[in-house]
């Protein structure tokens, strides 16, 4: 059963942007869903990008509504608006910079395997196979 | 360009376990043209399991040829080959975990962003806009 079901308690009385909640609602529950089966973090990445394009969407033609209209809160909801955007793209600089880290670790780790094991240890075995016909 | 070309010094002496020895050299240059491209963070994922497969098949065609000709460092070996691939799990492991924290995170602000802005900030705007013939 999914978890983030829209209700008619979030209704916004707009059918437009009822609409677009909806698919965050969506958006919210895969995670969700990937989550409860230990896909959190496979799937993290996509469905950050998945917000990315819908918060550009969504908040471009709420905005747009807002300034049509004169909404005299448009100034707050688009700081709100900025502030969501930049939070996602701060989690997602967060998941390059982690896995930076993981490709650093992993780079010196097989630098030095090729060194200490490869051209070392592995060089041991050459002449005993070869005595025994393997080469 | 690549950071480590195969060369002669590099040889075991044994063709088979040569041609693999340059399968790991290609995954050392491919993560290397990566990260000097600022794009690790795209294929580490693959580097890593890539790194399991490979090391399951190339550690098993040197252990078997071990057991076969009774190398006499074979135990000594085997703990080598233990070694490496726990630390590229333990790299893997790390990495999926704080991928792990990062989704609870990204769903913790979710949760934040239905309560606060959808349920409050964007319900403020209802009235207005109907009154406005928006609905």
């Amino acid at each position: 059963m999914p978890l983030f079901v829209w209700k008619n308690d979030y209704s916004v009385k707009v059918n437009a942007m009822d609409n677009q909640h909806k698919q965050l609602f969506a958006i919210m529950d895969k995670l969700h869903e990937y989550m409860k089966v230990g896909k959190g973090s496979e799937m993290l990445e996509s469905i950050l990008t998945e917000l990315s394009t819908y918060t550009q969407r969504h908040f471009g033609d709420e905005e747009k509504l807002m300034a049509q209209h004169g909404y005299p809160g448009i100034e707050d909801q688009k700081r709100a608006h900025k502030q969501f955007i930049d939070k996602i793209s701060e989690y997602r600089n967060d998941i390059k910079a982690k896995k930076l880290v993981s490709a650093v670790q992993t780079m010196d780790f097989l630098k030095k395997w090729l060194l200490n094991h490869i051209m070392v240890i592995d060089a041991k075995y050459a002449d005993f196979f070869n005595q025994k016909g393997v080469n | 360009m690549a950071i480590i070309n195969w060369s002669s010094n590099l040889s075991v002496k044994i063709d088979k376990i040569d041609n693999q020895h340059k399968k790991l050299i290609s995954m050392i240059n491919e993560l290397h043209d990566a990260m000097k491209a600022g794009q690790a963070n795209d294929i580490i994922g693959k580097i890593l399991n890539d790194l399991i497969n490979y090391t399951a098949e190339h550690f098993k065609t040197e252990e078997d040829l071990m057991i076969k000709f009774k190398y006499p460092d074979y135990n000594q070996h085997k703990i080598e080959h233990t070694k490496f691939v726990q630390e590229v799990n333990n790299i893997k492991k790390d990495l999926e975990a704080q991928k792990m924290m990062l989704s609870l995170k990204v769903m913790n602000f979710l949760k934040d962003w239905l309560s606060n802005h959808i349920m409050k900030s964007d319900q403020k705007y209802s009235n207005f806009f109907n009154s406005n013939g928006v609905n």
